[in-house]
């Protein structure tokens, strides 16, 4: 019997040996992902890089609400716009990296909840009581961050005239209060997460590099495609154009109140999306760790698909509230490309780098 | 020779030692799901349940669940006390498979198994010795069972492994080594072995061993002289499958265990007596020979349906042969077939609203219907898909859209193949019955696996 049981093994081995030797050569028989490598590209080239340029950003933008605080002109207006703008686009990429400590003080949500809730802002802004601390709260996210900004310099009259009249009338040290106290809080929180980056959270996120759940790695996927799915492609275009309904919000793109730079923001975040998954000259992309795996096909369809979605969204006016209201059917197809590269990210990337995406947790079989 | 066969008589303990040993690892099962948090976030907190087809009269019991996974506990420890050892066991059975039928979202084939294993043991004498009834009663107290009442439960374990060993004979698993191929590498940070799962040879090794185990295991267990060896195979293999997928859970460790039925009488014997005289400090009356024997009533009814069970057991997981198309894309007749690790497969899906009346459309947000999991199960299985349609047919008329149209855009990655479309996208789920007629609203496999 001790017979039966070793040819059985030798068999085994036997089989193995031959079905791998007929489709493998030297150089393809293993499999190397180095997650580490991607990961602190992801820290050191990515988010750290991103999150120091856009807190120069946020300081020029509180340098220049202070200046245009001081003596509202035109001139500190059109300064101040530049800036918010500057910081807005810079502001695209980090959006991305919602986790650590960026998630622990909801970042994303307090720099650019849209729509702004128009009448609780003005509210805030006339109530004497209004404490700076107030906007802590998760219920005030809707009343702070970027689109705050947008409301104070573009929303509040239909010319510059009408807007520095408002700062410079009656109520114009509410305005100037409340503008001071916003940006003051887009810069407080920018440093914090910053800081935190630079402090210790960089070794925990790159030493975390198992393949578990909560493993480094697999937290970056699941907000690089969550961001991707519901603010990119959902809250910037999507939502507007009536996905979720019948009829339409052009009201809730981003940069509502100077609505002829929205495509240009979502082009930026394409931008920033497509970088990540496909690397650069000084980064890694999450392509890498395909191609690690020989999943070259993946990369070559996200790419397409990538291609694809932005020739759609340049298809679009540049004023995309003003596409949504005259032709809703174009920015619905422009979804519809950015779809296809959600669902090559849902599907082929977390399948073939086995990421858990949902977060809930069960047996599987 | 079969009445000869049903008349021969072997010592309890086996079966004894079996029902012990699967009553404890239920309850350690059970604490563990509790623990987990799962009752709540599998049974509780979803709003919409995908019912099994024909059992769409099992409901969810909200918070009662928790009174169902109690009984479920306590008639574990007496299963494994063997105290009201039928009563015991009925009640374990009913509602361990009450849970399971709530929601198909959370189908394992080791679910099953236990459902199915738990039906079995309802007519086995499992409580003969070694237990509260055989200590209390001298007269339920049995040296003899009938031998196919051990068998049968070998016969079970024997089908499981070898249907999961069939399965595993197709060209994606063979000679793709997929899904391996495509789960392993990524665990290369497992200690000691890790970087062994990066390489190639390891895949096939790996899928070829696997296939092999399975389909081998159950008689390398009945054959004495490779019994060790056998044992031992079954654990470096459960071993390996919790190393490398840890989530699937309590499973390695249920299998390690029941084929400890494999073993002598006399192996499991000398378990029993040292319990006995060391642990319980009992005195039994070892001379005794009784024979447990099914009253006359009901003998015949009895082996009747341990036969039927077995018959349904060995011809359902063949059903997928009366559809045409590929099983593991349409999925039709998958499930309760052993069908294990066989696939990795990703889908998304997304439901758009259509009334008729006005040609206004709308996406659904699948969050504000499903939990993560549903969404993630609902989004590759055909039967979930069309599901969750009518639910959501049923919900918009509620809504006041009268006759609303339904349709769907799916993708579905299988195996390392690209995400392809799934479902017909012109076709209006609303107007599709259920049934198990094959589903000509799923698009054709665009690529081929051979093989069972």
């Amino acid at each position: 019997m001790k017979k039966i049981v070793w040819s059985l093994t030798v068999l085994l081995v036997l089989f193995s040996s031959i079905s791998c030797s007929s489709d493998s050569s030297e150089s393809d028989s293993r499999v190397e992902l180095n997650r580490k490598a991607l990961l602190e590209s992801i820290a050191d080239n990515q988010v750290i890089p991103d999150f120091t340029d856009f807190s120069v950003e946020t300081e020029a933008l509180k340098v220049a609400a202070n200046a245009f605080r001081e003596d509202a002109n035109e001139n500190t207006l059109n300064n101040l716009r530049a800036a918010w703008l500057k910081a807005y686009k810079v502001f695209q990429p980090v959006a991305t990296y919602d986790l650590g400590p960026a998630f622990d003080v909801a970042y994303y949500l307090n720099l650019n909840a849209h729509p702004l809730n128009v009448t609780e802002i003005e509210q805030d802004i006339n109530n004497p009581n209004f404490n700076a601390s107030d906007l802590n709260f998760s219920i005030k996210q809707d009343v702070q961050g970027l689109p705050a900004v947008d409301y104070l310099v573009n929303g509040l009259g239909e010319t510059d005239t009408d807007i520095l009249a408002i700062y410079n009338g009656t109520e114009g040290q509410a305005y100037k209060g409340f503008l001071g106290i916003v940006v003051d809080r887009i810069d407080n929180l920018t440093d914090s997460v910053l800081a935190a980056w630079n402090g210790g959270f960089r070794d925990d996120f790159v030493n975390n590099d198992t393949d578990s759940r909560t493993g480094s790695f697999n937290e970056f996927i699941n907000i690089y495609i969550e961001y991707f799915e519901r603010r990119l492609r959902s809250s910037k275009l999507g939502i507007p154009a009536g996905q979720f309904t019948t009829g339409t919000f052009p009201d809730q793109i981003e940069a509502v109140f100077m609505p002829e730079v929205s495509r240009e923001l979502l082009l930026d975040a394409l931008t920033n999306s497509q970088e990540i998954f496909i690397g650069s000259e000084n980064t890694i992309g999450i392509a890498s760790a395909l191609e690690d795996l020989g999943r070259e096909d993946i990369v070559a369809a996200v790419t397409t698909a990538f291609t694809n979605a932005r020739n759609a969204i340049n298809t679009l006016d540049q004023n995309l509230k003003l596409q949504i209201e005259t032709d809703r059917q174009a920015a619905l197809d422009a979804r519809m490309a950015l779809q296809e590269v959600v669902v090559l990210l849902k599907n082929d990337v977390v399948s073939a780098l086995s990421i858990t995406i949902s977060f809930q947790d069960a047996d599987g079989d | 020779m079969l009445k000869q066969y049903l008349y021969k008589k072997t010592k309890t303990a086996p079966l004894a030692v079996f029902r012990f040993l699967f009553g404890i690892l239920m309850a350690i099962s059970i604490i563990r799901f509790w623990k987990l948090g799962w009752i709540e976030s599998l049974y509780i907190q979803p709003k919409w349940f995908f019912t099994y087809y024909g059992f769409e009269f099992i409901k969810p019991l909200g918070v009662w669940t928790y009174f169902l996974f109690i009984i479920m506990f306590f008639s574990a420890i007496s299963v494994a006390l063997g105290y009201k050892y039928r009563l015991s066991i009925i009640l374990f059975f009913l509602s361990f498979t009450y849970v399971e039928l709530i929601d198909k979202t959370t189908y394992l084939n080791h679910y099953y198994f236990v459902s199915i294993l738990s039906f079995l043991l309802i007519f086995l004498p499992a409580n003969a010795s070694f237990s509260w009834d055989a200590y209390k009663n001298k007269k339920k107290h049995f040296t003899y069972v009938p031998t196919w009442t051990i068998d049968a439960i070998k016969l079970l374990i024997g089908i499981v492994y070898v249907y999961a060993g069939l399965a595993k004979l197709n060209s994606d698993w063979l000679l793709q080594a997929q899904p391996l191929a495509t789960w392993l590498p990524i665990k290369s940070n497992i200690p000691v072995i890790g970087p062994l799962l990066k390489l190639h040879w390891v895949h096939y090794f790996l899928s070829w061993s696997g296939m092999l185990y399975d389909i081998c295991i159950p008689f390398l267990l009945l054959y004495k002289p490779t019994r060790k060896l056998a044992f031992v195979l079954v654990v470096i293999f459960h071993f390996l499958t919790h190393i490398l997928f840890p989530s699937i859970g309590m499973f390695p460790l249920i299998m390690t265990f029941a084929v400890f039925i494999f073993f002598s009488a006399e192996f499991h014997q000398k378990i029993i007596t040292f319990v006995e005289e060391k642990v319980l400090k009992l005195t039994i009356d070892k001379k005794s020979d009784s024979l447990f024997i099914y009253p006359s009533s009901i003998s015949v009814f009895i082996k009747v349906l341990v036969l039927l069970f077995f018959v349904i057991q060995l011809l359902l997981p063949w059903r997928y042969l009366a559809y045409s198309g590929e099983l593991f894309w349409r999925e039709e007749g998958y499930r309760f077939s052993w069908r294990v690790m066989l696939v990795e497969k990703v889908g998304y899906t997304i439901f758009t609203i259509v009334n008729p009346k006005d040609k206004t459309q709308f996406e659904i947000r699948n969050e504000d219907f499903l939990t993560n999991f549903q969404i993630k199960q609902m989004s590759f299985q055909p039967d979930f898909i069309l599901q969750y349609a009518h639910m959501l047919r049923n919900h918009y008329i509620k809504e006041g859209i009268e006759n609303p149209e339904i349709y769907v855009k799916s993708y579905v990655t299988l195996n390392a193949r690209l995400s392809k479309p799934f479902i017909n996208s012109k076709v209006n789920l609303a107007k599709e019955e259920d049934s198990f007629k094959p589903k000509n609203w799923i698009l054709p496999f665009y690529g081929t696996i051979k093989g069972l």
